[in-house]
Formats: structure tokens, sequence, C-alpha cells
């Protein structure tokens, strides 16, 4: 009897003991991929490690050629480009149609692209404060908050300037029911956040930050000045222009208009912010064909052989400049502005690379993304090449823009960006030459022109079609299936 | 019928004491038919089962037993026989086979049973009635031969089926598929196995029966048995064919002079006119006019080889076989499957109570993908353009005509034969199985134990390799690149079973207890480079001759770990009433919540041998069964549950640097459990010609693992958040006589599957999209899974006065002559998103199969059909001209019948109308009924028995998939996407084969 209990009690134990070892035996991590809270956030080097991840993601967003397609298209320096039946409703959205907006692919995938680089930028700063807190350099810690937080407000600026009234948050945790902000609203609250950090950045170019290329106290300013514009906040404008325009002086711009696109511009301090794309390292980030789909989609003789070939990619030829602007730039008598710009078909570039006069549907290409075969590493059209956000020109041309607007005199910085152009000076600028000569300037980058018309009420006089009502495109129909708050009124 | 219970359970006796006033009786055991020894007979005393012996090698037995009782003679495929001794001393004995299907001994889960005796919903197919369908994985000839399992073939060589067991039950499409066990370890497929190394194949279909595989049984289990020892002298097999392989049911397109009608309609001949320019044409016809199908293909051939040996001794049994099997897709460029499979099993049986066996399954294959997307490109590229234009003087290595040459510059168009013939992607996979298992009987043929250990060892190597070319600026590579994987997975899987068997009077039981440890793993390494010095050849396809600054590298893998523990009862009261139970308790360390519990109970009436049956003679067999049980899902991605963290890198100051990105979405996963109830009715009637199952299923999935969208970022993460219905019925049914020397059999199969969410639950919302913002598809409850979403028309816009009596709703869609005429879904008076609708599912409602068979003499004729109904599929390759552009081609239907002034009646809209802007999402003008009837199989044989004596063979030719009937404008109506999106898509082809059996 008492053995029987005995080896009752033998027997439990040993189920349970197997019970218990098993349930230990599959309590094992996954391979491959560390949990976030095993981040050891006394190690400061993980730290910079997060950072770069957050620049990572951010070059990828903004080197991707389809946001590319729905943030240039509606000005009036492009048209589509390529046959006129090829990603069709680009020509649509130019025209003001927005009927298939909803829908559009580019659309919903920069929509997705952009929120998730604003949930990354959110998560590593959540990580810089728990770094912070466990002993990492605080000054560091600030400083790379605050270069995630300029980041992820130059992110908000194309997310507002695409879609208008949209959510605004920098925790993830308020994601989840979040309603959308006004336009006004989304300005204003993402000008505050950098406003509140803009002092933890390092006080030197970007050209000569720790990592070249980073973002310091200037790009901060450069951002909030052109978030600022948006709503015609021109004092904001101008107290975030004058201390980049003081320190950079007249010399900050290249002497060569036409080396500013190609990679002998990288990191020149006219690029107040630039996505690396770069391939000259082992690997290039998100170069994504950029430069592919501004390509002339026509054979292309190299002057440079590239890895030993003459033959260049030609890419699928969209984006092509306008009558109004090609009329327009040699109304002006601009040289170096209209040689950079624009691309002829049966012609040399303004390099010497040969593109031949094949393509039946345009004679023209946007030639801000070429890359010419004596400086690219590869056959590609424009790889190797940085991303160029903010340029200092726009900068001047901004703190003019707003001098004028307040009542001031915008000769200065007007006249520097118009003596690199090889034009004569201005006196008296007023605001429509300044909007003419940021047309020239800024031409074919992201569309710069469409946004100026825009936000100064310009366009529906220069934009056929265009009623303030079109200003934004509609919310991508895959946002507003996925969650009933988009679809209410923004705030 | 109860001693045959007791009999057929046993597989080995001991001899037992013998009483005092015994006889020895002794004698010769044979088969009936050949005359030679019969192996594994056993001899007992009716009603005292532990005296008894077996029969040797040679069919000589000897046993002492009471002068007046009665022996019983039973071995496994034989009839049992009852003999008398009435004193005699010696006994021969001729067993006679069993063809009685009903005494089929089927393998279950950790052991075999009758058919009889079984409470759930199980067939089983022998590797003789698939090993010459000229197809490469044994799954892909199954298809249409056994209810409530859709198998879904490509015809590009070394494809994997798509194979689904009552309907689709999980979200995710990679696991949808039952698991298969070999013997005894786990694998999402077989495509490795040849036909000839497999003995038989069984899918357990419900609950009771697939359950005691809890861990992963939820969308139904196959267990397949290697070839086994055969009984009696050494057996020699060979089985070849060899066929060739051509595309059948080729969609038809507009020729150039239909292009260039249809482009003068729309009105841009900028890409016909330069056609004419540069190669000629007359009167606005280019005179190229390019089959890009017809360029792109070839005659392809399969060939299948394979030897086995086996045979039994009185101790052992032995399998040794060898296989080779190759197909030569009919794309061109590098399209091809190899295969060579070698398989070697041992049993052993030292003593009555131990029982020993290893076996080891290797398979070696290479597969050379050909390019589907140079499918797509031949259906998107008109026939303007030729396959080659000497005057394209920049190309190289092979003169092809370029798309630039007409100004196509979009990305979806490229020259076909160019992207198939520069496409170089190798896989190779090894695969070695080896396995091994000990039985011990502690009481014999009462209480055993059996500890089994299966292991696989998996070596996949693939290589990409892209020469230097140019076509066209937008077609070309100025230099070479190569990738390159490596993938080894390294699984084992230990099993402790002990299972005992008893009888007591008329309560027969069966227990089985077990305990399961598994281990998964995967490793890859990946790496690529570029400008790889030397010629391009394979012997200079090397990672190391690349370009240092262009080499890249990375590799993954996972590590998962199970363990189980489980048991089963069956029991049985008179061979009448049955039921069983069986509960697994699985613990999987993919989930957050690891430990999941399984339970089923079936039940079983065999009516037939109830008293009040016995004066019918309409059943010779008649059971009800009915089971319910849970079954468990681990098949899900573990590192989904948790926010990890993942690298990537940038450059600064072309410095790169590495990168951390901290994942801001969590999960919380559990065990997919799948309810499935079923209820079903065997019989076999009219003197055993008539054979049938009925069966009832009802599997509801709780807890579905689905992809759910985080609102605002659309970033998706996985969640337990739905609830998946399948159900319907299933119908077997079989005929088998003879008519004087004509034998013929009809088998046909059918059945019904009604796929329904009943409940979905997303972040704020009640419903999941699926799909792309294009092809949108939902999963809303009351509709199928991945159900297509979109707008529904009503033909097309006919005239202005049309349109503007339509008023606002017109404007809203774009209306325009010739544009498709939406449909307002909703009834709100507005055309918006709102009006998106439900348009269809891509999981047929109803599928059917069956054979018809005839032997007469030396001749047999064999017929196999196949069908679905009832199924919806997006025809996205046509759809894709929204983006494409017009340029694209046409199918010459539309080129014949479409919209214009003069046909204002026709379905299809205008050319222009085929890109309204409304197209760009999905409407039902691109959803088309997918469904089809085919005849699979057509095969003619010849036996010839005894040829010198000693050899029997067997000569047929046979057509595979010789008619297909759709309307479906594609080139293959099964469509394998899981979602049912037709892109790119292999064409289906037809196989004529000529092949022999020989047995020596």
């Amino acid at each position: 009897m008492k053995n029987t209990i005995l080896k009752g009690i033998f027997c439990a134990a040993l189920a349970s003991s197997m019970l218990a070892s098993c349930s230990e035996w599959i309590d094992i991590p996954v391979e491959a991929t560390p949990p976030v809270d095993a981040i050891d956030y006394t190690d400061v080097a993980s730290a910079q490690q997060v950072l770069v991840g957050a620049y990572g993601n951010f070059c990828g967003n903004m080197a991707e050629w389809s946001y590319e397609t729905i943030l240039g298209i509606r000005g009036d320096d492009l048209v589509k480009g390529s046959s006129p039946t090829d990603q069709a409703d680009l020509t649509s959205f130019d025209n003001f149609d927005y009927s298939a907006a909803g829908a559009y692919w580019a659309l919903s995938g920069a929509w997705g692209g952009y929120y998730a680089g604003v949930g990354y930028y959110n998560e590593a700063i959540e990580a810089f404060e728990k770094y912070a807190e466990a002993g990492a350099n605080a000054a560091t810690m600030k400083d790379y908050i605050a270069q995630v937080t300029v980041l992820r407000a130059f992110t908000y600026l194309r997310i507002t300037r695409l879609w208008g009234e949209v959510p605004v948050y920098f925790k993830n945790s308020e994601r989840t029911g979040i309603k959308r902000l006004t336009h006004q609203h989304v300005i204003e609250k993402v000008i505050a956040d950098v406003e509140s950090v803009i002092n933890d950045l390092q006080n030197v170019k970007p050209s000569q930050a720790t990592l070249p290329g980073q973002v310091t106290k200037y790009t901060a300013h450069a951002v909030i000045a052109k978030l600022a514009a948006e709503i015609q906040d021109y004092d904001t404008v101008l107290k975030h222009t004058a201390p980049i325009v003081n320190d950079y002086g007249k010399g900050a711009l290249m002497a060569d208009y036409h080396y500013v696109f190609t990679n002998e511009g990288n990191l020149k301090d006219e690029h107040i912010l630039e996505a690396q794309c770069s391939s000259r390292a082992a690997t290039a980030t998100g170069w994504n064909g950029m430069g592919s789909f501004q390509g002339p989609g026509a054979a292309i003789t190299a002057k440079v052989a590239i890895n030993g070939s003459h033959e260049m990619y030609s890419g699928w030829s969209f984006f092509c400049p306008t009558d109004k602007i090609v009329n327009l730039m040699k109304a002006r008598g601009e040289k170096a502005r209209y040689e950079t710009g624009i691309i002829w078909a049966g012609q040399d570039t303004w390099y010497g690379d040969h593109v031949a006069d094949t393509n039946p549907y345009s004679d023209r290409w946007n030639g801000k993304f070429y890359n010419p075969s004596g400086l690219c590493y590869t056959a590609d059209w424009g790889d190797g090449n940085n991303v160029r956000l903010i340029r200092y020109a726009d900068i001047l041309l901004l703190d003019a823009e707003a001098k004028v607007a307040k009542g001031q005199n915008g000769d200065q910085t007007v006249n520097w960006v118009r003596e690199r152009a090889g034009l004569p000076a201005l006196t008296n600028a007023t605001a429509d030459q300044i909007m003419e000569e940021r047309f020239v300037e800024l031409c074919f980058e992201h569309g710069e022109r469409f946004y100026d018309l825009v936000r100064t009420g310009r366009a529906a006089k220069e934009l056929p079609g265009y009623t303030d009502a079109k200003r934004f495109y509609p919310i991508p129909q895959t946002v507003l299936d996925a969650s009933k708050s988009m679809a209410e009124p923004a705030e | 019928m109860k001693t045959k219970l007791i009999f057929c359970l046993c597989l080995l006796l001991s001899a037992a004491t013998a009483f005092a006033q015994n006889i020895t009786v002794s004698g010769t055991v044979t088969e009936q038919v050949s005359g030679e020894p019969a192996l594994g007979v056993s001899i007992v005393v009716k009603g005292n089962a532990t005296t008894g012996t077996i029969a040797d090698a040679l069919g000589n037995y000897s046993i002492s037993v009471p002068a007046n009782s009665t022996l019983v003679f039973s071995a496994i495929g034989m009839k049992t026989q009852e003999v008398a001794v009435n004193g005699r001393t010696s006994i021969d004995v001729q067993m006679v086979e069993d063809a009685e299907l009903l005494n089929e001994i089927i393998v279950i889960g950790y052991g075999t049973a009758k058919s009889k005796d079984l409470t759930g919903a199980i067939s089983s197919v022998k590797a003789d009635e698939i090993i010459s369908t000229p197809v490469s994985s044994p799954m892909g000839a199954l298809q249409g031969k056994v209810a409530g399992v859709q198998i879904l073939n490509s015809a590009n060589p070394g494809a994997s089926p798509v194979v689904r067991v009552r309907g689709v039950g999980s979200f995710d499409s990679s696991y949808q598929g039952p698991l298969y066990v070999v013997d005894g370890m786990f694998f999402d497929n077989i495509d490795f196995l040849d036909s000839s190394n497999i003995e038989s194949l069984t899918v357990l279909k419900d609950a009771s029966s697939a359950a005691i595989y809890g861990v992963r049984a939820a969308n139904g289990v196959i267990l397949v048995t290697t070839k086994n020892g055969v009984k009696g002298q050494a057996k020699v097999t060979y089985d070849g064919y060899y066929g060739i392989q051509q595309a059948s049911n080729l969609l038809k397109l507009a020729n150039s002079a239909e292009y260039a009608s249809l482009m003068k309609e729309f009105g841009d001949l900028t890409a016909v006119e330069l056609s004419i320019k540069n190669w000629g044409g007359s009167n606005g016809v280019p005179t190229t006019d390019t089959d890009w199908y017809k360029a792109l293909l070839k005659t392809g051939t399969i060939t299948s080889h394979s030897v086995n040996v086996s045979g039994t001794t009185d101790k052992a049994s032995y399998v040794l076989g060898v296989s080779y099997f190759t197909n030569d897709g009919i794309s061109k460029g590098d399209n091809n499957y190899e295969r060579f499979n070698i398989i070697s099993k041992g049993d052993y049986t030292p003593f009555s109570w131990l029982k020993a066996g290893a076996n080891i399954t290797i398979s070696n294959a290479t597969k050379k993908n050909g390019s589907l997307t140079a499918f797509r490109e031949a259906f998107l590229l008109p026939s303007f353009i030729p396959v080659y234009d000497e005057k394209n003087t920049d190309a190289y290595p092979t003169k092809y005509g370029s798309t630039l040459a007409v100004g196509l510059t979009s990305g979806y168009f490229a020259n076909p034969v160019a992207r198939a013939e520069m496409n170089n992607s190798r896989n190779n996979y090894l695969r070695i199985l080896p396995s091994l298992y000990t039985e011990l009987s502690f009481i014999p043929e009462k209480l055993k134990y059996k500890f089994a250990v299966a292991q696989e060892y998996n070596l996949g190597q693939s290589k990409n390799y892209t020469p230097v070319y140019y076509v066209s600026g937008n077609q070309m590579s100025n230099t070479n690149s190569l990738s390159k994987q490596i993938d080894y997975n390294y699984n084992t899987i230990i099993d402790n079973t002990l299972t005992y068997t008893d009888r007591f009077g008329k309560h027969g039981l069966t227990a089985m207890l077990g305990q399961s440890v598994r281990y998964e793993n995967y490793r890859f390494l990946q790496s690529s480079t570029k400008k790889l010095a030397g010629d391009g050849s394979d012997q200079y396809h090397y990672i190391s001759l690349g370009d240092k600054g262009e080499s890249e590298t990375t590799d993954g893998g996972f590590s998962y770990r199970g363990v189980s523990f489980f048991g089963r009862a069956s029991y049985d009261y008179d061979g009448k009433y049955l039921a069983s139970a069986t509960m697994r308790i699985d613990g999987s360390s993919k989930f957050q919540e690891k430990w999941g519990y399984f339970p089923s109970v079936g039940l079983g009436w065999v009516i037939s041998e109830e008293d009040f049956m016995k004066n019918q003679n309409v059943f010779e067999y008649l059971k009800l069964r009915g089971s319910w049980g849970l079954l468990g899902n681990d098949k899900e991605p573990a590192s989904d549950g948790f926010a990890g963290l993942a690298t990537n890198y940038y450059n600064m100051n072309n410095q790169t640097l590495g990168g951390l990105l901290l994942e801001n979405k969590f999960s919380w996963l559990k065990w997919e459990v799948v309810r499935e109830i079923n209820a079903g009715l065997s019989f076999t009637s009219l003197g055993g010609r008539l054979t049938g199952e009925l069966d009832y299923y009802n599997r509801l999935t709780n807890n579905a693992v689905v992809l759910n969208t985080i609102p605002v970022t659309m970033e998706t993460v996985l969640a337990n958040s739905g609830k998946i219905s399948n159900s319907g019925i299933e119908l077997q049914l079989g005929w088998h006589d003879k008519v004087g020397e004509l034998g013929y059999s009809i088998d046909v199969n059918a059945t019904t599957l009604h796929n329904e969410v009943k409940a979905i639950q997303g972040e704020d919302l009640d419903y999941i999209l699926t799909g792309s913002a294009e092809f949108r598809q939902i999963m809303k409850v009351g509709q199928p899974m991945n159900s297509f979403y979109g707008y529904k028309t009503n033909g097309i816009w006919a005239s202005e006065a049309e349109i503007n009596a339509a008023g606002d709703f017109a404007k809203q869609q774009g209306a325009q002559v010739g544009y498709l005429k939406y449909v307002d879904a909703n009834g709100d008076g507005n055309f918006d998103s709102e009006d998106r609708t439900f348009l269809g599912a891509p999981y047929p409602k109803f599928t059917y199969g069956g054979n018809l068979g005839f032997t007469y003499k030396k001749w047999d004729l064999g017929l196999t059909f196949y069908g679905v109904s009832g199924i919806q599929v997006c025809n996205a390759k046509m759809a894709m001209r929204y983006w494409a552009g017009a340029s694209m081609n046409f199918t010459k239907d539309f080129a014949a019948d479409h919209f214009t002034a003069s046909n204002t009646g026709s379905k299809n809209p205008s050319v222009a109308g085929l890109l309204a802007a409304a197209n760009g999402q999905i409407n039902d003008y691109f959803i088309e009924d997918a469904s089809y009837f085919q005849l699979q199989n057509i095969q003619l044989g010849y036996n010839m028995s005894k040829l010198w004596n000693k050899v029997d063979a067997r000569v047929y030719v046979s057509a595979q998939n010789p008619l297909t009937f759709f309307k479906y404008q594609g080139y293959t109506p099964e469509i394998v996407d899981p979602t049912g999106l037709d892109r790119e898509t292999y064409p289906m082809a037809r196989t004529f084969t000529l092949g022999v059996k020989i047995t020596y």
C-alpha cells in the first residue's frame, strides 16, 4: 500500500518536472531578431546605430522614385513624359483631376512609407531618452533626439504638402484613434516641436558635423523656414533664414551651377539637407531608381566609358520640362540653369554624353537627376548621387521673399543666386520677380515650384484647372479603409 | 468478426505452452495465385490467441494444438481462414488475397487501423494509382482522386503543387497547406519524393483522425509511407516512361493588323508607325507580326525511370530503390527539373519481442526556373516588334528586337525571348532523411513500446547569374552579376509511444500514450556580387571572382522547438459500436502563449452488424460515423509577435555606417485552433460492387492568425483576430464489376466547399483588407476569405444621351461613351469608394473528379477527369493595361468585339474605356469565372505475365491533360497564386507518354 503511494508521488513528480523542464525547453528567443528590450542602454555606441538607422530610413523615403512622381507632377515646370498612357493617372493629377488619386499606388505607398518613418523616428527618440537615463552623455543624446526630430519634421512637411490635413504624433502610443489636424495646425505643431530642440544641435554646417551631412542647427533653421513659408508666417521664416544667411554668406553657393546636381556637389555647403545615396561606398542606400525614372528613354552614348562600356541605362522617360519653363529660361537668357536643367534629345549634354533622338514621346528631360559619365560609378542613370532636399539657394530666395513680404529689401540674397547663374543684379526686387527666380532656380526639384505657387496663392492664376480645393490630394483609400478616425474632419 | 479483429491486429505471436493432450500439426501455406510460399502467415488456435506460430520463409509451420481445435490462418492482405483440425497432423492451406477494401490496413497517426474500424474521415491512395502519371510531385498526381482535397498544378518543371484539404482555414497563403508526415518526419511538401518511393498516401481529413498530430493538423494531414518490403522472395520492379510536352489552350492575341486598327481607334499610332518605319509595312499595318508565345515556347520532354528491389525473409524485410526523373520545360531559356532519389529501408525482427528498422531517403534535385516575367511580357508586348533585329547593332550577345525602337519606354515592356534566354537561375536541393525505430513487445500482442527518431537534412543551393547583355537602354546589364544562397535545414522529431491492445469478451480496446519532441532549424547564407572576372561560364560563377566593392552578404534563420504529449483510446463493442478519443497537449516556442490543448472524439456504428440487418442483402456493410475535435496550427512566423530590432545602413560621407531600427509594432500570438465536426456514412452494397462514402464536414478556425493593418502607418502585424469557417459535403462512389472477360470500374468523387469569414477584428474595424490598393481583397463577415472587393459594372455607356441622363452619378465616374458603366452598389446616388462590393472569391465551390477503368483480357484502359466550378480569378494581367498604358497588346476576342460607334452592343468597352480612371481599382470586368473541366489522363495498357516464366510486364501509352475546357481568358485557369491573381502564369501543357512496368 505504502509502496503504491510512493510510486504515485514519484510519477507525479516526474510528470510535473518534465512539464516544467519542457516549458523551459521551448522558451527560446527568436533567431536573428533581437527584441527591442535587448538594447543595452548603457552602450552609447549602439545609440549612434539607432541614429544611423533613422537616417537610413529617411534616405530610403527621400530617394524613393514613386514618391517623387506624386510630389513633382502638379507644377507647371514639367509634364509626365513617357507614352501618354503609361501611368496616365499622373497626367490627371497634373490637370487636377483627382478621381483616381484615392487608389493610386504611389500615393498610398508614400503615405505608408512616410508614416512608417515617423514610427521609427518616434521609437528612436524614446530610445535616446532611455540611453540618457542609463547614463549616456546627456548632451549627445539631446543632439541625437534633435537630429531625428528634424528628420521627422521634414517628413511631416512632405506629408502635409501632399495631403494637407493629416495626423501628427510624436509618440507611437498616441497613434490609435488619433484625429487629423488642419494644415495650419500641422505646421504649427511641427515647428514648435523643432523649436523645442533646436538649441541641442551642433552649431556647425552639416558638412562640418561629426558625421558629415548630418542634421545641425542650420538644418533645423532651414526646415522651420520651409514649414513656416507653407503658412506664409514670414516672421518665423526670417527668424530662421537670418542665422543661415549670416553665417553662410555668399561663398557657400557652389560656383558652377552644373555641378550642384552631380556627385561633385555631394556634401557641399550648398546642400543644407541631403539624402546620401552615393554609391562610392560598397553599398548604395536606397537610390531606388530616382534617376532611372527620369532618364531619357533613348539610347545614350557615354563620353567616358563606364566599366569599359559606353552604354548607359537610359531610363523610363518620365518628367519632361514644359514649354513654359523652356521659353522662360530662353527669354531670360539663362545659360547655366538652362543647360543643367534640361537634357535634349539628339544633343550632347553639357558634359558631352550623347542622347539619341529616338524617343517618340518627348525631346527633353529633367537634367537635375543626371550624373555625367565621368562622375558616375555605374551605368544606371543618375546613380552615385545624393538627393538634394534643401538647397542654400532655396533658403536665400525664401529669405528675400520674406523680407519683401515684410516690406524690407530682399535684393542681397536674391542677387547672390542670380550672380551665380550669370545674371545681372536686380534692384528693389518684387515678390513676383523673386517667385520667377525661384521658378528657374528650383524647377524640377521635388515639386518646389508647385508648392511655391500654392502657398503664395498664385496657383489658380498659373495652373489651369487648379482651385484651392485641389491643393491637396485626397487621403488614400487604403488609409480610410484601415481606420475610421481618418475619415473624420480635421481639428 | 470478433476473431478476425483480434487476429488481424496481431502481427507477431510467440509460441505458448502446449496442453497435455495436444497433437502436433504441420503443413505448408502457399499463395493461391502464384503457388509460392505465403509469408508472414500466423496460425493460432481459435479462442486461445496465445497459442500460435508463424510460417517460415518456405511456408512451413508446425504447431502443437488440441486435436479438436480449429486453426486460424491469417496474414496481412490475405483472407483469414479457419480450418478444423479434426485429429489431422498435416494441413496445407492456400491463402487467398483479400480484395475487400474494408479490411485494408490504413496507416493512421502513430499506428495502423483497419478501414472498417475507423470513425474518422480518412482517404488512402496507393502508389500504384499515381506512379504512371507524368508529374514531378506525387501530390500533383493526386489531383481529382480524393474528395475534399484541392490541388493546383503548374506545368513549370519542378513547381510545387498547391494543396488544400477541405478549404482554406488559415490566412497566410504559405501556411494553408496540409502537414505531410513522411515516415514520422514533418514536411511542408513532398516534392522531393518520387511516386515510386511511396507505398501509400493517407489523407487525414477530420479531427478524430488528424488531432493526434494536433501541433500542425489544422489544415489536414497527409501521411506518406515509403515503400515497404514486399512479401515473398526478392522482387525487382522497373517503372518508366518517356514523353513529350506541349503548351495547350494558348490564348489568342491580336496580330499586328488588328493591333494597328485598335490603336487607330484609340488615336495613338506613334509606336505602330515606328514599327513600319523600322521594319516595313503597308497601309498602316506593320509587316512584323511576332507571336510572342510561339517565340517563347518549345516542345518539352519528360522522363522517369525507377527500379525497386524488395523482399522479405522470415526475420527481415528490405527495400532498395533508385529513381530518376527529369522534365525539360516548354519555355525557352534554362527551364528544367531533374531529380535523383535513393531509398533504402530495412526492418528486422530478431526476437519475437523486438523489432527494429532503419530507413534512409536521399533526394537530389536541380531546378532551373523558367522566367515567369517573360510570360507576362509575352502577353503585354504587341506583335509589331521582331524577336531578332539585325538593325539593333548595339545589341549583344544576340541581336534581339528592342522595345525602345518603337518608343515603348515603360518598364512593363521588354523582349520576352531575351528575358527568358538571359535568365539563369538554378536551384539545387539535397535532402537526406534518415529515420530509425525500435519496437519492444512487453506483453505479446498487447503491450508495445516504440521509440522512433526521424530527421531531415536539407541543403539547398541557389544561384542567379545575369550576363552582360544589351537589348535596349531599358533592357540591359552592362556588368554581369551573381547571387548565391545556401539554405540549410536540420530537423529532428523523437517519438515515444506505448500501445496497449486487448479484447475482453465483446469489448475491444486499443490505447496509446505518446510523447514527442521536435526541433526545427533553418539557416541561410546569401551573397551577391557584380563584375565577375572570367567569361561568364558556369566555372567562373564564384562570389570571390567579383568586385570586392560590390559584394554583399547576408544571412538569417530560425529555430523552433516543440514538445507534445498525446494519447488515443479506441474501443469497440462486438465490432458494432466504435469509439475513439484522442488528446494532444502541445507546446511551441513560436507563441507568446505557448501551450495548446487539442482533444477529439469519434464515434461509429456499424449498422450492418446489427441483428436486424442480418436478413437484408442490400448492404454488406454500412457504418455511420461522427467526430468532433480541436486541431492546432503553429505554422506561423515566430518573429512577428514582438517588437524587434532590424538593421539597415546609411552612407555618411561615402562611409557606410550600420544602423538599427526599432520596430514599433507588437502583437501577442497564441495557437490558431480549428474546431472540426464530421459526420459520415460508409457502405458496401450489391455484392461488394458498389462502395461509397459520404461525409459532411464543418471546420471553424478560431483565433485565426491574420495580418492586421495598423491605422495611419499602414504597416501590418499578425494577430489572432479571425474566425474562418469551411464546410461542405464530400462524396466518393465506386462501382467495380466484371462482365465476362470485361472488367470495368467507375469511381467518382465530389466536394462542395463553403468558405466564410465568421468574425474578424481589425484595430478599430470589423473587416480586414488584403491584397493591394489596386487589386483589393477583403475579409469580411459573411463572405469568403480574400473576396475580391471592387466596383460592379453593368455594360457600357452607349451614348452621350445616356451619360447626360445619369447626371452627376456619371460625372463622378468620369463616364464617356464606350466606358464601363459603374453601378451604384450602395444605392446612395453617388459614385464613390462606398460602392465597392463583393465580386467573387478565388476558392471553388464545387470540385469533382473521377475515373473510368476497363480491363479486357490483357488490355486495360483508364480515363480520369477533374473539374472545378464556382471559382473566380482576377485577370490581373489584363487589368495591367491601366498602368502599362494603351500600347499593351489585346486579345483576339477583344479585337473582334469591343465597343465602337458601329458596335454599341459589345460587352467590352472601347480601347480608351479600358484606361478609364476608375479602372485603377479592381472591377468585375476583370474578375472572371475560372471554372474548368479537364480530361486529365487517358491511358491504354497491355499486360503480359509469366514472360520467360518470371517476368510480368505492362506497356502503356498515356495522354496527360489532353483536353481542358474553360472560358477564362488566360493560359490556364489553374492559377497557383494563392489569392487568385493572374499576373504572370506558366502556360498549361499536355503530355504524351509511353511507359512500361516490368516485375521480376
